[in-house]
């Protein structure tokens, strides 16, 4: 007979004025996996924030362990719980050794800390659950699927009664995929309850043992195996709106814009290797290219490369004819490269200025004498100009941008870079944390940018999201070297 | 309680003035002493300070026991009152009940012995169609009827749900798919009690406001889970819905108290509505328990019942 560990009644919780969570039910017992899906605003993250400790209940009830949480309270029972959200909570100074065994929960700030001993029970761990890994390593050297790996072990270590995890295993390959999967049978097996939130059904896989599905911070239907319809899922989520489908556009031109070769200076092993024709990238002007990688990482590294973020010596990159070696992002950006993240949860807005202030700020900021003469106008016009193509009502215009919703803020955020019109777009798994509706607002973005002749690299582990677009995918092995696997083109699709 | 209570105030009053005059006492005793062992003056303001501060601390703590008495008499006060209430309002509820019953009776074993009778013509007329909706209907009619339990047993209450829903396949023909899916272990929610005409209306409702306007086929299930201690029944379809607004009002109307006021309130199919259930399962099992629904506009209504864990062996 399973305990409940959480049980929430008409529990109503928000950030700021907005309010995340509304009447929201929902218990799980020990050594459950509940799967929660919805789209963006349905109320995850608040769940989050509110498990976390970081916000209090507003109304309703909470209990934890049969003890009850006020309205009013944050949260206090933080210590039994570990939630892990789209940012590491590891200290990336410490090694993966400290940030289990010190900063840990449990641990009395009077207590020792025995280095040796910590080890130890660190190799002891890591040679069970993740062999591959050192204590000894410093988490700043680690990817971001293996600090999540070193955070759910540091959850075995706390014996957490409940692990929140708000969409943070996006992104990753499905190998790290599997190993946390993996890890989360182990929680599952010592009786620890999992809360997996997510906008993308798929990411449960057969992990979870219900489903509940969120709309407007409310719960409006609970899944199980037996009756669980994808297609029936995705009309709750976003009703029977259907999107226009997209038909794919190509404006490539023959202009090279970006090119990638390797470098002249070969070692002495490529000398003997001597590759057939050594390997080329080759981007054009308004062309949408893809690049796969099931792992994320050949793919990722290349355009970190191209931002300045990596260096690679062993390659010889052309921009418009010329060696192109950005020391970072500013130098990249100011070689027109524009680029979208991952993760859209915090957007480079400004808050407490409209949309209209919003759109001309880049281009002003830098000179502060003309966006003093001349800002506010520009901020009119862009406002009357961009307001219609974004969608946003014209009461909500003047409004200061946190007041809108999350999709027009990430429209106004695209819109911006629509504005600056850079020469390439680097795109580092732009969907991953997307639903639908913001799948299809980027995707309109970057057919706009390809319009006008910006060339799209598009980093992805996700095949659909990528034929969904581009007109070329390169596939990427997963060795050190890069190299061109096999190219498909639109012509042989 | 209040003489008591009184008494009490008496007593502790008699206790300060004690108190008092053993403070009394002891400053008379040293200003005694004075005379023979005289004390310095700082002495003798300790001395007094001291007696002055015992005098206090002993009447703040009395003073606050009895205030604590206080509050918790009232509290007791209150739980009576509302216990009180919650078993007037009970005893109406299965007042209504029964009054519903009544209008409805029909000698059963008159309805039982009929019933028998054409279900033996009907296999005499090799029609076996007729004949097993005569027998589910008998079935049916032997379980709501019986004067026996308020409470059955899950399992009973699904039996009946079963029967129900075999009788509504005639009518409707295939037109909804019926399905129970338990997700804990028989022994777990088997023999766990359940006020009895708790299913029944809330798939009812599913059949005539999900199903009946729906085109497709459309689906029924019921969930049972249990947690160490609650039982939980979802009844969920994929019927017609109902509109957010219909929603907010049904569950406003659950959130409010059943009035005391004796009406009978129908919703014109058996005379019990889902809110009636709701309220009944409040006044059975507190607050916490009872409906909650959730809907959507043309995809379908989910109802969760959430009620105390009693296996039958308790209760017995």
């Amino acid at each position: 007979m399973k305990r409940e560990i959480l049980q929430m009644q008409e529990a109503v919780a928000g950030v700021r004025e907005t309010v995340g969570l509304d009447q929201f039910h929902f218990y799980i017992k020990e050594g459950e996996t509940v799967g929660l899906l919805g789209a963006s605003g349905s109320g995850k993250t608040v769940l989050y924030e509110y498990l976390n400790g970081t916000i209090p209940l507003t109304a309703g009830r909470v209990l934890f362990e049969g003890k009850t949480c006020s309205p009013g309270e944050k949260f206090p029972f933080v210590e039994s719980v570990i939630c892990l959200g789209r940012n590491s909570t590891l200290i990336p100074g410490l090694s993966i050794a400290e940030n289990i065994f010190v900063i840990n929960r449990k641990r009395r700030f009077y207590e020792p800390v025995w280095m040796p001993g910590i080890m130890y029970r660190a190799r002891i761990m890591l040679s069970r659950y993740a062999p591959y890994m050192s204590p000894e390593t410093k988490v700043e050297q680690l990817s971001e699927a293996d600090r999540r790996i070193v955070e759910l072990l540091r959850a075995i270590e706390n014996e957490v009664k409940l692990v929140y995890i708000d969409n943070a295993f996006q992104g990753f390959g499905i190998w790290e995929k599997k190993r946390l999967l993996d890890l989360l049978d182990v929680l599952k097996d010592k009786n620890t309850s999992v809360i997996y939130a997510s906008h993308d059904a798929e990411a449960y896989g057969t992990h979870a043992d219900r489903l509940i599905v969120l709309r407007r911070g409310r719960n409006i239907r609970t899944f199980y195996e037996k009756d669980y319809s994808e297609d029936y899922c995705r009309r709750l989520l976003f009703g029977d709106v259907k999107l226009p489908k997209r038909r794919k556009q190509l404006y490539s031109t023959p202009k090279e814009v970006i090119g990638v070769r390797r470098s002249a200076q070969k070692t002495g092993a490529e000398k003997e290797a001597d590759t057939a024709g050594a390997t080329v990238l080759s981007f054009h002007e308004g062309e949408v290219v893809g690049l796969y990688d099931m792992n994320n990482r050949n793919n990722l590294g290349l355009l970190k490369i191209l931002l300045g973020e990596e260096e690679n010596p062993g390659l010889e990159i052309r921009l418009e004819g010329k060696i192109y070696r950005p020391k970072n992002s500013w130098d990249a950006i100011r070689n027109g490269i524009g680029y979208l993240l991952r993760d859209f949860s915090d957007l480079p807005l400004v808050p407490e200025l409209n949309v209209g202030e919003n759109l001309s700020l880049p281009v002003l900021s830098h000179n502060e004498v003309r966006f003093f003469l001349h800002g506010k106008k520009i901020a009119r016009i862009l406002e009357k100009e961009q307001g219609d193509a974004l969608g946003i009502p014209e009461e909500l215009r003047k409004e200061r941008v946190r007041n809108l919703d999350y999709y027009a803020r990430i429209s106004v955020y695209l819109k911006r870079w629509e504005l600056f019109c850079p020469k390439i777009m680097l795109c580092m798994e732009p969907f991953a944390n997307g639903d639908i509706f913001m799948k299809d607002i980027i995707l309109k973005t970057l057919e706009e940018l390809a319009k006008r002749g910006t060339t799209i690299l598009i980093a992805s582990q996700n095949m659909n999201d990528l034929r969904n677009i581009c007109e070329k995918i390169y596939i990427m092995n997963n060795t050190e070297h890069m190299e061109i696997y096999s190219v498909m083109r639109e012509d042989k699709v | 309680m209040k003489g008591n209570f009184d008494r009490k105030y008496v007593l502790g009053s008699v206790m300060m003035f004690l108190v008092n005059a053993v403070m009394i006492s002891l400053i008379s005793v040293c200003a005694w002493m004075d005379q023979k062992h005289p004390l310095s003056r700082s002495q003798w303001w300790a001395v007094t300070i001291a007696c002055v501060i015992l005098g206090v601390f002993v009447v703040v703590i009395y003073l606050e026991n009895a205030n604590r008495m206080k509050r918790n008499m009232e509290k007791i006060n209150e739980e009576l009152q509302r216990s009180m209430e919650r078993e007037h309002k009970e005893a109406l509820l299965r007042q209504q009940f029964q009054y519903a019953e009544l209008q409805n009776q029909i000698n059963p074993h008159f309805l039982y012995n009929t019933l028998e009778t054409i279900r033996g013509q009907a296999i005499i007329d090799d029609n076996y169609q007729i004949a097993d909706m005569t027998e589910t209907l008998a079935k049916y009619f032997r379980y709501n009827i019986s004067k026996n339990k308020d409470d059955v047993t899950l399992v009973q209450e699904l039996e009946n749900i079963r029967n129900y829903i075999h009788i509504q396949q005639y009518r409707f023909q295939d037109r909804f798919l019926f399905e129970i899916y338990p997700h804990v272990e028989y022994e777990e929610y088997a023999r766990c009690l359940i006020p009895k005409m708790t299913l029944q209306p809330i798939v009812e409702n599913a059949i005539f406001h999900g199903m009946e306007q729906k085109i497709q086929q459309g689906h029924i299930y019921i969930h049972i889970d249990t947690t160490d201690r609650k039982l939980i029944v979802r009844v969920a379809d994929d019927g017609m819905g109902m509109t957010e607004e219909r929603l907010a009002e049904l569950n406003r109307s659950l959130k409010e108290e059943m009035e005391v006021s004796g009406n009978l309130q129908t919703n014109g199919h058996n005379g019990i509505a889902v809110k009636n259930v709701n309220n009944r399962l409040k006044m059975l099992y507190g607050p916490e328990y009872g409906l909650h629904i959730s809907s959507t506009l043309n995809l379908g209504t989910e109802v969760e019942i959430v009620i105390p864990k009693i296996p039958y062996s308790e209760r017995v």
